[in-house]
């Protein structure tokens, strides 16, 4: 990590830092510029309202070209995220493009709380109870939500 | 296999006719024959590519479609690799369908406006560039050439799905352009797209495939009419296979038999079916002994348990009262009454499927062996040995080119051979242990496995005579050699053809056909005929061991036309005769008895080249 950051990374920082986006914050670790706590609050009218959800965010070596990669550190119930907090979403794999940005990933995300897609699904039972019992499978979001991702 | 002549293939091919109706060499005007190659490929219904050739195909695919469709190379290849390289459906499809088409593939056919500032911002960088040094595909999306590149390298490095590089603005989709490619790429990296456009060409469509061989880089081109039937192919590097599962050549068998044949063989099946046959479990500790020497008082070496062989108890309750230390009246007693026999049935059962297999699989195995070496030694020593031949006996190497054809034959033959075990195996499982095709009832499966091992014993013969043969290696044999060559080659390919038919229609054709095909015949081959048909008929009988002699006789009787003249005698013997005649009809021609030539005229009286009299009929 001794080598000099590149001005992408820079400058991608100084803009979350100056102008961050609705709903997100993220900010670089002390100790590795490459390294993003981030939090995403759930969005309004979704069953993740209400919540703080934390996030870490790590730039690999060779990005922008490599996507960067991205994981909740905070419980969730979510069809497209798993109990590790690993995230289906096809920007962070195949359709990354290095013309995306930290700010866009995130957007991104925050968009895929509001709309789950249980028919992409990484974490099966979650979709399976999504599609069997939708309003069932939002409350126990919801109750995720207040258990794991509300601190006052 | 390259130079394509049509209808200029053996000549025995003409009497092919009256043997195989169906076609199953059906060879219309636009196959080419492969002129040199033995005799289980089908009259080439494939060609070979080697890399250059490739690249010349691609090119007039490419040129095909850019000709017509006024679009660039690098264009056309995107659209060619979506129609599998099919330039007449490309063609096709994009008049029907273009701007559809053109969105799909990335071909946006309106340019962007060309940038008025004279700098702009590079959205992967941040920096600000000269307009000047940027580059953009037809999108004009401008990015700078440094990040272009390792754009594009990236992607490269990733594999083949580089060959479908997108501008990398979100939501744009357009197809980067060759211009921009060559601009970017250094020369590595340029290698590795040309290799993978290429390569695309042969993995996308279903006609052509890479040669499975270690290091070679030939394609195969399937030139049937779906493209993409199994067919065995012999590449440039001499590398026999199958076209559709890639395995060595395997006709007659199909390749589903011979998957499950090689699993079969490398799979731990066959050594717990040994430790079944020739085991007993220690009463107990269950271990599985094998009994080699000795008298019935076992002591198992893992457990000190000591038990009796026979009846498996305590050997504590044996002694004079079971009937002394060397009998076992309790066996005898619980076998009369029954008791062993499930597990001793159970027993029998394994031993005998594993000798049925053994049977088999050693055969395969040594026509395995010994198409390795005899592979080998065409390769390796044979060369040498020709050049000293044609040194001592002054004669062009181009003459004596009959020697290697014959181990070439041999080579081939051993592995057609190889296969015939293979379905014999799974063809005649019922007669011995019921694993077999159901659908055959069992008399007439024991009557279809006597012909096989007749046909494939005939075969044998022929093959063990030529490799004998081939072997001696001097020059006095050319006439035999040459002879014997192309016995064995028609011998071998019918016997391919007729296995694929079936053995039903095999044996009717063969049992119907001299009748129709010679009516001028002797009765005593007519009656030899009726009588082999009886006794075909009534398989499992007195008949049906009479036509395995006969075959016997056949094959040392080889060549067949050694088996004519002389007075009747046994209705055996007449059977062979009458056999003989329907083989060399069959086969088109009759075989010198002095020197073996095969000679097609059959009104000749004599042999063509060292004037024996022929035989009388």
């Amino acid at each position: 990590m001794a080598a000099q950051l590149p001005r992408r990374i820079l400058k991608e920082t100084q803009r979350l830092l100056s102008e961050p986006a609705p709903g997100i914050s993220a900010s670089p670790a002390d100790d590795n510029a490459r390294h993003f706590n981030v939090i995403i609050f759930g969005p309004d009218s979704s069953p993740y309202e209400g919540g703080s959800f934390k996030l870490e965010l790590f730039l690999p070596e060779d990005y922008p070209m490599a996507a960067p990669k991205v994981r909740f550190l905070t419980k969730i119930y979510h069809p497209n995220i798993d109990k590790l907090g690993r995230i289906c979403l096809d920007i962070l794999k195949d359709k990354w493009s290095p013309a995306l940005q930290i700010r866009t990933v995130l957007l991104s995300i925050q968009a895929l709380l509001s709309a789950p897609n249980p028919d992409d699904p990484l974490a099966e039972n979650v979709a399976k109870h999504w599609k069997d019992n939708e309003q069932e499978a939002v409350a126990t979001a919801k109750e995720w939500t207040r258990m794991y991702a509300s601190q006052a | 296999m390259n130079d394509l002549s049509d209808g200029d293939d053996y000549d025995y091919d003409d009497y092919d006719d009256h043997m195989s109706e169906d076609g199953g060499s059906s060879d219309g005007d636009e196959y080419a024959f492969d002129s040199q190659g033995p005799s289980s490929s089908r009259q080439a219904q494939y060609q070979v590519f080697s890399e250059a050739e490739l690249r010349e195909r691609q090119q007039q695919a490419l040129s095909a479609v850019t000709s017509v469709l006024s679009i660039d190379e690098n264009d056309a290849a995107r659209l060619l690799r979506k129609y599998k390289w099919d330039p007449n459906q490309a063609n096709e499809e994009w008049f029907m369908n273009a701007d559809s088409i053109r969105k799909e593939v990335g071909l946006s056919d309106h340019r962007a406006p060309p940038t008025r500032s004279k700098t702009a911002v590079c959205s992967i960088c941040f920096d600000s560039h000269k307009a000047g040094s940027m580059c953009a595909a037809a999108c004009g999306h401008l990015y700078c050439k440094n990040c272009w590149r390792s754009y594009a390298e990236t992607a490269v490095n990733e594999g083949p799905s580089c060959l479908d590089l997108r501008c990398p603005t979100v939501g744009c989709g357009a197809a980067v352009t060759q211009g921009v490619l060559d601009e970017v790429l250094d020369k590595a990296h340029r290698t590795k797209y040309d290799r993978y456009a290429l390569r695309s060409m042969v993995e996308d469509s279903r006609r052509l495939t890479w040669c499975p061989s270690p290091d070679c880089q030939h394609a195969i081109e399937n030139l049937t009419d779906s493209g993409a039937v199994a067919i065995d192919v012999v590449c440039k590097c001499s590398h026999a296979f199958c076209f559709s599962c890639h395995e060595e050549a395997h006709r007659p068998v199909d390749c589903a038999t011979v998957k499950r044949w090689l699993i079969k063989n490398s799979a731990e099946s066959e050594n717990l079916n040994w430790i079944l046959a020739h085991t007993k479990q220690c009463p107990q500790c269950k271990r599985p002994i094998e009994k080699n020497q000795g008298c019935m008082h076992m002591t198992c070496s893992q457990c000190r348990h000591e038990f009796c062989w026979l009846c498996q108890g305590a050997w504590a309750d044996h002694g004079e009262r079971t009937g002394g230390f060397y009998a076992c009246n309790r066996y005898e007693s619980a076998q009369r009454a029954g008791e062993h026999d499930e597990e001793m049935f159970k027993r029998e059962q394994a031993r005998n499927a594993l000798e049925r297999y053994m049977h088999y699989y050693q055969r395969w195995a040594e026509n395995d062996a010994s198409r390795k070496t005899s592979r080998k030694a065409a390769q390796e020593t044979l060369p040498e040995q020709l050049s000293q031949l044609s040194e001592w006996t002054a004669t062009p190497t181009s003459q004596l080119n009959f020697i290697s054809e014959a181990w070439d034959q041999v080579v081939d033959c051993r592995r057609i051979l190889k296969w015939t075990y293979t379905y014999g195996y799974y063809t005649f499982g019922a007669v011995s242990d019921g694993t077999g095709d159901k659908d055959v009832a069992k008399d007439v499966l024991a009557q279809h496995q006597e012909f096989f091992e007749f046909n494939q014993g005939q075969a044998e013969g022929y093959l063990e005579k030529l490799h004998s043969m081939a072997e001696k290696n001097l020059g006095e044999f050319r006439e035999t050699l040459i002879g014997l060559t192309d016995v064995t080659r028609t011998h071998f390919r019918k016997l391919v053809e007729e296995l694929e038919k079936g053995l039903s229609v095999m044996l009717n054709d063969y049992m119907v056909a001299p009748a129709s095909m010679e009516p001028e015949a002797p009765a005593p081959a007519i009656t030899g005929d009726l009588k082999g048909e009886k006794s075909l008929t009534k398989p499992r009988t007195a008949g049906g061991k009479r036509t395995r002699a006969t075959a016997k006789t056949e094959r040392e009787a080889a060549p067949p036309a050694q088996a004519r003249g002389g007075s009747p005698r046994a209705a055996a013997h007449d059977r062979a005769r009458g056999q003989a005649s329907d083989l060399e009809a069959q086969a088109g021609f009759w075989q010198c008895s002095s020197c073996t030539l095969a000679n097609h005229d059959f009104s000749a009286t004599a042999c063509e080249v060292c004037e024996t009299p022929r035989p009388a009929h």
